[in-house]
């Protein structure tokens, strides 16, 4: 079992890295899902398989007994969840944001504002629309 | 002395509150501090005199071991006494001459951080002290250099002195740090007495050197002295309070105190007798064929500066002649400069070749005009006549003749400066330049202070004998010395050359248009053009302009490599040094992988049906060409994940799971609904090689799952959950009592995040101003 769990791993991994490198922005959402799972199943790897015996102290008892699933890593996966929701959430609607302005799908023509010294006149299309005699390139001085 | 440092810093605090109420008045504040200051350290004197010096010190950066240690010695004193007292005469001196410039908050915040830092620099006993000081002076130079900011001139000029000292004090740095390393501890005064420095190792050459690249970009010497005339683009007082009684001195002062240290070091009178005779010839000669006032000024400021550092070299048997030369100095140049501001500032101009017949107009300014220059040539009854007498007999009596001529050479220069004062005031000149208005009376009292006290300084000069034994004592390191001054020494060879040089000086004063326009020939007499020509070809400023294109160029290369904006390059690039490093690290060590695959559990067909599920999605999502393909195959991935997670024990994250992806789904669904359809923009060859780099990352990560499988499960701390959960945190289901009881605070920063990510998208989706109506 442990051998297709870490095939599950790689192929997660390798899937959502993939589509990371995709110019497409949508398939960048996807990808970071795919990322998600995949780091998910590591965490969960990482405290061993116990089939069957969540990490519960019996109505009986005070403490675990022996062997049960490790809690520790269950927590972190919990956490990891619901934060990448948030992050999803997030990236999706910056990208609907993105494409509503600048009506592109491709991230290769986000590139402008990072480069230095060779910033096209696009860069500086504006998105908002400017006041009538207002030079949209002049920076107020 | 803590108090010294303590008021200033209370002025720079209270300078944005009280600038705009006093005006140009708070400049008499900061004269009276200064002045205050100046009268403490002056009745110290007796006490230093007598008991020799004394320390004050405040816990700082104990871990270091370095405090804010300060010691008054000689040196130290008579630093602090030129400090607060030119300090003082300049403070009193900008009232008149900026009056109510909009800028003046900002000036007096750097004036003052100047003098604190240079003050503290001076007293400091710390060597980590007096770096933190060091560097303080050289932000503070920056600020004031770069007054009239609105030039790009002056913004070029003053990050020009910054870099230049700035490079300095990192090399000074890294030379305290080996001299730390080397010879012990961080107090100088311990360094200078106690500890030897062995001379022989290259740890301490290396601190040798790197501490003198510090001191001589600070003190101007050749081949860093281009940065002081292009310095003169700061108002005129800073010119005079910095840039030549001051703050170029700091390098003067550090070597000076560095001198028990290093002084028997072999490369010391070498290196220092052959910079500072360069400088100080160097500076003679640009000197006189300047026009412009304060850049002639500049120039003969180097000169003397070379001449202390020349000084310095010859050890402890010029130690005399130095302190005079110093002080001398400090008092007549600031004098000179102060003078130069006053004409400037009455007549607007600077040019030596457009002004003349002064006296006419401005009596008062040319009685105060004359003890500056009485001073600064030397004549008689001035304190810069026995400094003068002194180095030159200095140089008689060391072995090397040519030291002699140097200092001869560079006298004359200097002393041609001071005649040259003259001209403004006394050279015919039609049509003669008009005052603008009569000075104001702080303009005049800033250049007859110091000039008088330069020149009554000679009729008192067995006062100041006890304060020149002292500073001597410092820099040779000896316990306690006499020293006989006295103004007249009967006709000696030392008076002779004396005469020679004045009268010398006053023909090539006399002869100065033609030297000027030898200068204008050879391209000395204008700051360096953008094309060089002349001599100005073979400028050192040269190859500073060059190394800050050189560092501009390589961080815009190495910026359009790195930062291309191609997010998948960036990825690339991370993954691939991830791959790499973890190749390596496993061919390295063989690690657990090569002992067999771990089978500690058995397959169970159930469980592998989901697993082909999860790998099967990831593959259709992948390669889906519709989007809500891509989205089924996630929800498919994710409730499979979910149900593999319920069988192994994790039933809180299998309910999680399949409420967020219940939730992924809804929204993809929704959103993907108004986003571009998918779209084919990579070439097969692109696809291929990102499939290849997305294989080999999937299989090194499989790779590294396997690794985390056959490690031995970390069980310390999840026992202490499984067996706290009930009795500590009062419930059954361990997962739950990390979460909210043991790990509280982590689950209050992941509702942070998930706050902070719903303002976010909120933000974006209700901001509507920027939408084009289409």
């Amino acid at each position: 079992m442990e051998l297709l769990f870490a095939i599950m791993v790689g192929t997660l991994y390798g899937c959502a890295l993939y589509l990371l490198l995709r110019r497409s922005i949508v398939k960048l959402a996807i990808g970071l899902i795919l990322l998600g799972n995949g780091a998910n199943l590591l965490l969960f790897s990482s405290g061993g398989l116990v089939r069957g015996r969540p990490p519960l102290v019996p109505p009986d008892g005070t403490v675990v007994v022996p062997p049960a699933a490790d809690p520790l890593p269950q927590a972190l996966i919990l956490t990891a969840i619901v934060i990448s929701f948030g992050v999803l959430v997030f990236a999706v609607a910056l990208i609907y944001r993105t494409h509503r302005a600048l009506r592109t799908d491709d991230l290769d023509d986000l590139v402008a504002t990072d480069r230095l010294g060779e910033v096209s006149e696009a860069a500086h299309r504006p998105i908002e629309p400017v006041a009538a005699g207002v030079d949209p390139r002049s920076d107020g001085r | 002395m803590l108090l010294s440092l303590a008021t200033l810093a209370v002025l720079i605090l209270l300078a944005p509150i009280a600038v705009p109420r006093l005006e140009r008045r708070f400049g008499y504040l900061v004269a009276l501090a200064s002045a205050a200051s100046f009268g403490c350290f002056g009745t110290r004197l007796p006490d230093l005199f007598r008991d020799g010096p004394y320390s004050e010190s405040v816990p700082w950066l104990p871990t270091l071991g370095s405090e804010l240690a300060l010691r008054l010695d000689g040196l130290s004193a008579l630093f602090a006494l030129l400090v607060t007292g030119i300090g003082a005469v300049v403070a009193l001196y900008t009232v008149g001459y900026l009056e109510d410039d909009p800028r003046l908050t900002r000036f007096w915040v750097a004036f003052l951080l100047f003098e604190l830092a240079m003050l503290g620099l001076v007293l400091a006993d710390d060597l980590l002290v007096l770096f933190v000081f060091w560097e303080l002076t050289s932000v503070a130079s920056f600020f004031l250099i770069g007054f009239a900011h609105d030039r790009p001139r002056v913004r070029a000029n003053a990050q020009q002195a910054l870099v230049v000292t700035g490079a300095g004090g990192l090399a000074l740095l890294a030379g305290f740090l080996l001299l730390a390393q080397e010879a012990g501890p961080f107090r100088l005064s311990e360094l200078s007495t106690t500890a030897r420095l062995p001379v022989d190792t290259p740890l301490a050459s290396a601190a040798f050197a790197l501490v003198l690249l510090g001191a001589i970009t600070k003190s101007a010497q050749v081949p860093f002295h281009f940065w002081l005339p292009n310095a003169m683009e700061a108002p005129t007082p800073v010119s005079a309070y910095l840039h030549s009684a001051t703050m170029v001195k700091a390098g003067i002062y550090l070597l000076a105190r560095l001198s028990p240290l290093f002084g028997s070091h072999p490369w010391w009178e070498p290196a220092l007798v052959a910079l500072g005779g360069t400088t100080a010839v160097v500076g003679a000669l640009l000197a006189v064929t300047q026009r412009d006032l304060k850049r002639l000024l500049a120039y003969s400021t180097v000169a003397a500066l070379g001449t202390l550092v020349l000084l310095l070299g010859l050890g402890a048997a010029a130690a005399k002649a130095f302190t005079l030369f110093l002080l001398a100095h400090a008092l007549y140049k600031g004098g000179a400069f102060l003078l130069a501001g006053a004409i400037e500032h009455g007549t607007g101009q600077r040019a030596l070749e457009r002004l003349g017949q002064l006296w006419r107009h401005a009596p008062p300014l040319t009685a105060s005009a004359l003890l500056v220059v009485l001073a600064a040539a030397g004549l008689p009854p001035a304190l810069g006549f026995v400094a003068k007498e002194a180095v030159l007999e200095t140089g008689l009596r060391s072995t090397a003749p040519f030291v002699t001529v140097v200092l001869t050479g560079s006298f004359l220069g200097q002393t041609a400066v001071a005649w040259l004062l003259l001209r403004p005031f006394f050279a015919r000149r039609t049509p003669e330049p008009s005052l603008e208005h009569p000075p104001h009376w702080t303009l005049l009292s800033g250049p007859a202070a110091l000039g008088g006290a330069a020149l009554v300084g000679g009729l008192v000069v067995s006062w100041i004998a006890p304060l020149v034994a002292a500073v001597a004592n410092s820099v040779t390191g000896a316990a306690k010395s006499q020293v006989e001054l006295a103004l007249w020494h009967s006709v000696t060879p030392v008076l002779g050359m004396s005469v020679v040089i004045l009268t010398a000086a006053a023909l090539l004063a006399i002869a100065w248009p033609r030297c000027a326009s030898l200068g204008d020939r050879l391209a000395l007499t204008e700051p360096l053009p953008e094309r060089p020509r002349g001599l100005g070809r073979l400028a050192p400023e040269r190859g500073y302009r060059a190394g800050l294109e050189g560092v501009l160029r390589l961080a815009s290369v190495q910026t359009r490599i790195l930062q291309n904006g191609y997010l998948r390059l960036y990825i690339t690039v991370i993954v691939g040094t991830a791959i790499l490093l973890t190749a390596a690290t496993v061919l390295r060590t063989r690690g657990p992988v090569a002992s067999g695959l771990p089978t500690r559990t058995p397959v169970d067909l159930l469980d592998a049906i989901l697993v082909l599920i999860i790998v099967v999605s990831g593959f259709v999502a992948v390669r889906a060409s519709e989007r809500l393909a891509a989205v089924a195959a996630l929800g498919a991935l994710g409730f499979s994940l979910a149900l593999l997670y319920a069988r192994y024990g994790a039933p809180d994250l299998a309910i999680t799971q399949v409420l967020v992806d219940t939730l992924t789904v809804v929204l993809l669904v929704f959103a993907f609904y108004r986003l571009p359809r998918y779209a084919r923009l990579s070439s097969t060859a692109t696809r291929l090689r990102d499939a290849f780099v997305a294989a080999i990352f999937g299989g090194m990560m499989a790779g590294f799952t396997l690794l985390v499988f056959a490690l031995e499960p970390p069980s310390r701390i999840s026992t202490f959950f499984n067996e706290q959960a009930y009795p500590a945190a009062h419930g059954r289901n361990v997962v739950n009592t990390i979460l909210v009881d043991f790990r509280a605070l982590d689950t209050l920063g992941e509702i942070t995040v998930l706050g902070l990510a719903s303002i976010g998208v909120l933000t974006l989706l209700t901001y509507r101003r920027g939408e084009r109506t289409r």
